[in-house]
């Protein structure tokens, strides 16, 4: 308190970063403790007092995080949001399937298919113009049928299955566990073709292989990842 | 029944205890300056939430809220108990340990032997 006896604020940014991540309710104790403890050690010294609340703020984050509901409902819209990548690849693949050359303005086109650089060829527009014309050519969907591929999302959905149905996984740790299954034979491919850079007709099936996992165990993990996170948000609000 | 042969956390066991000395008036801001005076452990009171939810998962705490007071800006303390599963397994970590803690002498030069 100060002379006057008008309590003295805390940090106004180191409250509202607290009160936003975990919600009114799960922060009213922690910044009630905060409060008390901050106006006794501003009694002695102001400034040592706000520097201990941020000090306590950015110690308590981990928890205040892992707790959170805003960081939660903000997964789900990304896990959402992750879903779009499907048609993408999909798109995309209908294109490779009927590739004649890379439209103009894509520099070194073939250069980074063969190398596995897709992101890069994904940003680049000329590409995305092409899909709807690919994609009303497709005569048959047998593109998308690619076995190796589909026998190891079948395994990543059963692990993803697994670890969902174990009671001691945590949200976070699924959540990594899910990332690493969807993109494990991606970032490995990346890497055969990183370091044995084989010839260009070798590189096709491990694109596939690469792209198509993607696109078989993205939708059944984000659905499963979904569904926990729903029942976290459910379970926060009661 | 605690689970036999699971021993409490170091931080568990401290917090447990201080739960006890605070008796009905454990919140957040209490234990934490009661480490803090006792043991010289400036722990963050996040940190200090989260082992006391994940005790009170475990059955070994349960919490309450108080009501609101203007001394910490109209906001509720959170009160914790030690139930009776957290007592019978700090018992049990308490008789682990002077077991294991029979026949060592701390001689004066602080060196410890097993006699």
């Amino acid at each position: 308190m100060t002379s006057q006896n008008t309590p003295v604020q805390p940090p106004l940014l180191a409250q509202g970063l607290l009160q936003i991540l975990a919600g009114q309710a799960k922060a009213a104790p922690l910044l009630g403790d905060l409060y008390e403890e901050f106006q006794q050690r501003a009694v002695s010294s102001i400034p040592a007092a706000r520097a201990w609340y941020w000090q306590q703020t950015i110690h308590s984050l981990p928890y205040v995080v892992t707790h959170s509901l805003v960081i939660i409902k903000l997964l789900r819209y990304t896990t959402y949001a992750s879903l779009a990548l499907v048609p993408v690849l999909v798109a995309f693949i209908a294109w490779l399937s009927s590739f004649d050359q890379f439209p103009t303005g894509v520099e070194q086109g073939m250069q980074r298919l063969i190398t596995g650089q897709l992101p890069g060829l994904l940003t680049e527009s000329a590409i995305w113009a092409q899909f709807p014309l690919a994609l009303t050519e497709v005569e048959d969907l047998w593109f998308l049928v690619h076995p190796p591929a589909l026998l190891w999302s079948l395994l990543s959905i059963a692990m993803g299955w697994y670890c969902y149905h174990r009671n001691r996984t945590t949200t976070a740790k699924l959540t990594g566990i899910f990332m690493m299954l969807i993109f494990t034979p991606y970032l490995i491919g990346k890497l055969y073709i990183f370091w044995y850079t084989p010839p260009a007709r070798q590189v096709g099936p491990v694109l596939a292989f690469m792209v198509l996992h993607i696109c078989y165990s993205l939708p059944p993990l984000a659905c499963l990842l979904i569904k926990r996170l729903n029942l976290l948000v459910e379970s926060r609000h009661e | 029944m605690a689970e036999p042969g699971k021993i409490l956390g170091e931080f568990e066991q401290v917090t447990l205890l201080a739960l006890l000395q605070l008796d009905n008036c454990a919140y957040g801001a209490a234990i934490r300056q009661l480490l803090h005076s006792r043991i010289s452990r400036d722990v963050a009171l996040g940190a200090l939430y989260a082992t006391l939810e994940r005790m009170e998962k475990k059955g070994l705490v349960r919490s309450w809220l108080g009501d609101a007071t203007p001394e910490r800006g109209g906001r509720a303390k959170r009160y914790f108990e030690v139930t009776a599963k957290g007592r019978l397994a700090l018992k049990q970590c308490k008789a682990a340990l002077d077991t294991m803690w029979q026949g060592i002498i701390i001689c004066s030069s602080g060196e410890m032997v097993y006699d």
